[in-house]
C-alpha cells in the first residue's frame, strides 16, 4: 500500500498550518498577524507536529531515513553534495540578514492624544478645560438658526485655514498632507479623534498648536499652526462646531458637570 | 476548504472592485430633478472652494493654486472635447469622481455615491446657460477622437522630439520640466497667471498620465488656458509621435520618500561641481517641499514641489548635492511686464547647532527660542552663508570657522536647479555643528522660488528627515554569520563521517 512519507508528511502539515494562519487572518479576517508572533505560532506548530511523528522509535526512523539515506545513498551523490554547499551558505544568508545595518529611521515614540493640562493661557486670558464649553452648542436647542449660522461661519474659517492639511472631506488628506506628513494631519472622520474628544481639548489643541504640545506629543515636529495668532477666540469656537457638524459627531461631554450649570 | 475560500475572497473582491470602477460608463439622463437633489450635496462637499454660486470664489479659492473651477463660465479644462467646447457629461462626472491629481481637488468617489456624483454633475451644468443653449440649439457635443496608440518605431518617437521641440518648448521647455521661455508669463482667460506642467512628473498630470491622456490633452488642448488644440496644426498621427516622445521623459509614479538621506564615503577627487558625475555615487531621496503656511505672512501656493537630495563626504568634508526644478531662474535677466515680480531664487539647508542625544529636536520650522538651528543659505547671484536662527522670522548672520569655509556651487540648466554644498564636517567652535558619521542628524529644507514671489517666510518648507553619514561597516556584522556558515558545514563532514563509520560497521 502506497504511503506518504513520513518526512514529506511532517513538512506538508507545517506548511498547511502556517497556510491556514494566513488565509484566515489574512484575507478572511483581514487581521494580518505581526510577523514575530507568527514565528511564536509556527514554532509551536512545529514542536507539537514532530512530537507526533516521532511518538514511536518506528515512526521516528522512518522520519530520518530519508534524512539518512541522503548523508550516504551513493545515488544521491548529486543532491547530497548541493545540499551540503547550500546549507551553510543560506546559513551565513539568513545570519547576515540579522546582523547587518540596518539604515532605518530611529523609532520615535510620539503621544497622539497627550493628556490636555488643567488650564490653558491663551488671548490673554487664562481657561480652565475641565469646566471649559463651546459657547455656541447650547443654541443648537435654544436657537437652531443662529446655531447653523455660526456652523456656517466655521466652515469658511476652516477652507481659509485648515484644509489644506486636513482636506475637503476632513480626512487629513489635504494638498499639503503629502509634504506634512510626520506627523500626518488628524483625520477628523476616523472614529479615534475628535468622536472621542471634549471640545474643551478642541480648543487647547487649535489655540496653542503644534508649539503647545506637552514634550511626549513631540512638539518639535508638528506643523500644526498656533492658531491664536491667526483665529480669534470666537472663530476657533466656530470651526470646532464645524468639524463635528460635518462629520456627524457629537464631542464627548462631562455628563455630571451638565446638570449643575 | 478553508485554504481554498482565501483566492476565492480575492477573485470577489477583484470582481466588485472592477464593478466600482467602471461608473462613468453608465451615462445618466442629467434631469431637473436630479440637479435638484445635487445642490445639498454641492453645497455641502464642493462650495468651500467652488462657492456657493459656482463662480469658483469659496472661501478658499484665493488660496489655491490652480484656482478651483469657475462653473459659470464653463472653461473646463478637461472635457473630452476639443479646446473651447463644452465638456461631456463623462469627462465633469471623471474629475469629480476621480479628482485632478496635483491639485487640491480630491476625487470623491470615496465619499460619495455614483448616483450622488450625477446628481452633482447635473447641478454644476446649472450653474452656466451654456449647456441649456446648446440643448435649444439641438447640438450635441463631438467627443475627442482618440482611438488607440498605433505602435511607434524608435524612428516616430525621435521624430515626436523634433515635433515636441518644434511645438510644446516655448511653454514646456526643452527637458520638458515646464520652464520654456513663455512660461513666466502665461495668464488663465480669467486672469490668474498660471503655469505650464512640468511633464517629467506623471503624478501632477491633472487628466492622468497613459499614453492615450497625454494625446487627448495635446490634441485637444487645455480650454481656457495658452494650451491650444493641436490638431489644428499638426496630424493626428504627428501628436501621437508627441506623446509617444513625452511618454519617454515622463516618470508616472511619485519616487517614495525615504526618512533617511544616507551618506556615502568617498575616496580620491570630491565631487568639483553640482554636475560632477561623482554626485550620482550617492543615493537620492526625494523630500516633498508644500508652502510655508505657519508663521508670519503665510504662503499658500508655492511653485515647488520638491528637493531631491545626495550627500556624499570624505575624511574633511560633507558635500551635499541638492536639485530642484524651478521653471525660471529668477531674478529674471529681463523681467516680463505681465508679472514683474522678481525676487531671487534661494535655498536652505537646516540643521540642528549639536547633533540630539534624545528624541528631542529643535522645532522644526527654523528653530526655536532655547533651539537654535544653523542654516547654510544659497542665493541666486548672492553669496552662500550660514545663518543662525531662533525661529522662521528670527535669523541671523553667524560667523565661524566652518561657516567661513562654507560654500555652494549652482547651475541652472533645462528648469532644474542643481546645488553642490560644501562644508568641514568639524564645527571648530561653539554654535555650529559638527557632523559624525553614524549618527542620525535631522535635516530640513526650504527653497524659494523668485519669479513666484517668494521671499523671506513665504517660501516652500520641508518637515524634518535624518542625514545619515553611513559608517564603514564593522567586522563583527560578517563574524557571526562565518561562524553559522562554518559550524554547519562542520556539523555536515561530522554528519558523513558517522554514517560512513556506520556502514562499514555494517558491512
Amino acid at each position: 500500500m502506497k504511503r506518504i512519507p513520513k518526512l514529506a508528511l511532517t513538512v506538508g502539515l507545517i506548511a498547511a498550518v502556517y497556510g491556514l494562519f494566513v488565509a484566515v487572518f489574512t484575507y478572511i479576517l483581514h487581521l494580518p498577524v505581526p510577523a514575530s508572533v507568527m514565528k511564536m505560532y509556527m514554532f509551536f506548530v512545529t514542536v507539537v507536529v514532530l512530537l507526533v511523528m516521532t511518538s514511536n522509535e518506528d515512526s521516528a526512523r522512518e522520519l530520518v531515513a530519508p534524512l539518512e539515506a541522503l548523508v550516504y545513498q551513493p545515488r544521491l551523490r548529486r543532491l547530497r553534495a548541493a545540499v551540503f554547499i547550500v546549507a551553510p551558505l543560506a546559513g551565513f544568508g539568513l545570519t547576515y540578514n540579522v546582523t547587518r545595518p540596518t539604515l532605518d529611521a530611529p523609532l520615535e515614540l510620539r503621544t497622539v492624544h497627550p493628556a490636555p493640562p488643567n488650564s490653558v493661557k491663551v488671548f490673554g486670558k487664562t481657561y480652565n478645560l475641565l469646566t471649559l464649553e463651546n459657547p455656541y452648542r447650547a443654541k443648537e436647542k435654544s436657537d437652531l438658526e443662529a446655531f447653523r449660522q455660526a456652523v456656517e461661519e466655521g466652515k469658511t474659517v476652516y477652507f481659509q485655514n485648515c484644509h489644506y492639511c486636513h482636506g475637503d472631506k476632513l480626512d487629513g488628506k489635504g494638498h499639503f498632507s503629502g509634504g506634512f506628513n510626520n506627523p500626518l494631519p488628524a483625520n477628523f472622520t476616523d472614529v479615534g479623534t475628535i468622536a472621542q474628544l471634549q471640545e474643551s481639548f478642541l480648543f487647547w489643541r487649535i489655540a496653542t498648536g503644534g508649539p503647545g504640545l506637552p514634550n511626549e506629543g513631540a512638539p518639535w515636529a508638528s506643523p500644526m499652526p498656533v492658531w491664536s495668532n491667526y483665529l480669534t477666540e470666537d472663530e476657533i469656537w466656530k470651526v470646532i462646531l464645524f468639524l463635528y457638524d460635518y462629520t456627524g459627531y457629537a464631542p464627548r461631554v462631562m455628563k455630571e458637570e451638565k446638570g449643575h450649570s | 476548504m478553508m485554504l481554498s475560500n482565501a483566492p476565492l475572497a480575492q477573485a470577489l473582491m477583484a470582481l466588485f472592485i472592477l464593478a466600482a470602477a467602471s461608473p462613468a460608463s453608465a451615462q445618466q439622463a442629467l434631469t431637473p430633478e436630479r440637479a435638484a437633489k445635487g445642490k445639498a450635496v454641492y453645497e455641502k462637499r464642493c462650495a468651500g472652494c467652488h462657492g456657493l454660486t459656482g463662480q469658483g470664489d469659496g472661501p478658499a479659492a484665493d488660496r489655491l493654486r490652480p484656482r478651483p473651477r469657475d462653473f459659470k463660465t464653463a472653461f473646463y479644462k478637461f472635457g473630452d472635447t476639443v479646446f473651447g467646447k463644452l465638456p461631456l457629461d463623462a469627462a465633469i462626472f471623471r474629475a469629480v469622481a476621480e479628482g485632478l491629481p496635483g491639485s487640491s481637488m480630491p476625487g470623491w468617489k470615496d465619499v460619495l455615491r455614483e448616483e450622488e456624483i450625477w446628481d452633482v454633475v447635473a447641478y454644476i451644468k446649472e450653474f452656466s446657460r451654456k449647456f441649456a443653449r446648446l440643448k435649444e440649439r439641438g447640438e450635441k457635443l463631438e467627443p475627442l477622437e482618440i482611438g488607440t496608440a498605433p505602435k511607434l518605431t524608435e524612428t516616430d518617437v525621435q521624430e515626436g522630439k523634433e515635433l515636441f521641440l518644434k511645438n510644446c518648448e516655448k511653454c514646456h521647455g526643452k527637458a520638458g520640466r515646464g520652464s520654456g521661455p513663455s512660461a513666466v508669463a502665461l495668464k488663465h482667460d480669467l486672469g490668474d497667471r498660471i503655469w505650464p506642467r512640468n511633464l517629467t512628473k506623471g503624478w501632477t498630470y491633472r487628466n492622468g498620465n497613459s499614453i492615450e491622456n497625454i494625446y487627448r490633452t495635446a490634441a485637444g488642448g487645455i480650454t481656457g488656458t495658452p494650451m491650444p488644440s493641436h490638431l489644428e496644426s499638426l496630424q493626428p498621427a504627428q501628436v501621437w509621435k508627441i506623446a509617444g516622445y513625452v511618454d519617454t521623459i515622463v516618470q508616472r509614479e511619485r519616487p517614495k520618500t525615504s526618512e533617511v538621506i544616507i551618506g556615502k564615503p568617498i575616496e580620491g577627487a570630491p565631487p568639483a561641481g553640482p554636475d560632477d558625475a561623482r554626485g550620482a555615487e550617492a543615493a537620492a531621496t526625494l523630500i516633498p517641499l508644500v508652502g510655508q503656511i505657519i508663521e508670519g505672512e503665510r504662503w499658500f501656493t508655492p511653485t515647488l514641489d520638491s528637493v531631491q537630495v545626495r550627500a556624499l563626504y570624505d575624511s574633511k568634508m560633507i558635500y551635499l548635492l541638492v536639485e530642484w526644478d524651478d521653471p525660471s531662474a529668477s531674478p529674471l535677466a529681463e523681467p516680463n511686464d505681465k508679472f514683474p515680480v522678481n525676487e531671487p531664487d534661494a535655498f536652505a539647508v537646516q540643521l540642528p547647532v549639536t547633533i540630539p542625544a534624545g528624541m528631542e529636536k529643535p522645532y522644526f520650522l527654523g528653530g526655536g527660542q532655547n533651539s537654535p538651528v544653523i542654516l547654510w543659505k544659497w542665493t541666486n547671484g548672492g553669496a552662500v552663508e550660514t545663518l543662525s536662527s531662533t525661529g522662521i522670522l528670527k535669523a541671523e548672520p553667524f560667523a565661524g570657522p566652518a561657516a567661513s569655509a562654507l560654500s555652494a556651487n549652482a547651475t541652472y540648466v533645462d528648469g532644474q536647479w542643481r546645488a553642490l554644498f560644501t562644508r568641514p564636517l568639524a564645527g571648530g567652535g561653539d554654535g555650529d555643528l559638527t557632523i559624525e558619521t553614524g549618527k542620525y542628524i535631522p535635516i530640513a529644507f526650504s527653497a524659494w522660488d523668485g519669479n513666484n514671489g517668494e521671499k523671506a517666510e513665504q517660501r516652500a518648507i520641508s518637515i524634518w528627515y535624518w542625514l545619515l553619514l553611513e559608517p564603514p561597516t564593522p567586522l563583527t556584522v560578517y563574524l557571526w554569520p562565518a561562524i553559522i556558515g562554518l559550524l554547519i558545514a562542520g556539523g555536515e563532514l561530522w554528519l558523513v563521517r558517522k554514517t560512513n563509520q556506520h556502514a562499514h560497521k555494517k558491512e
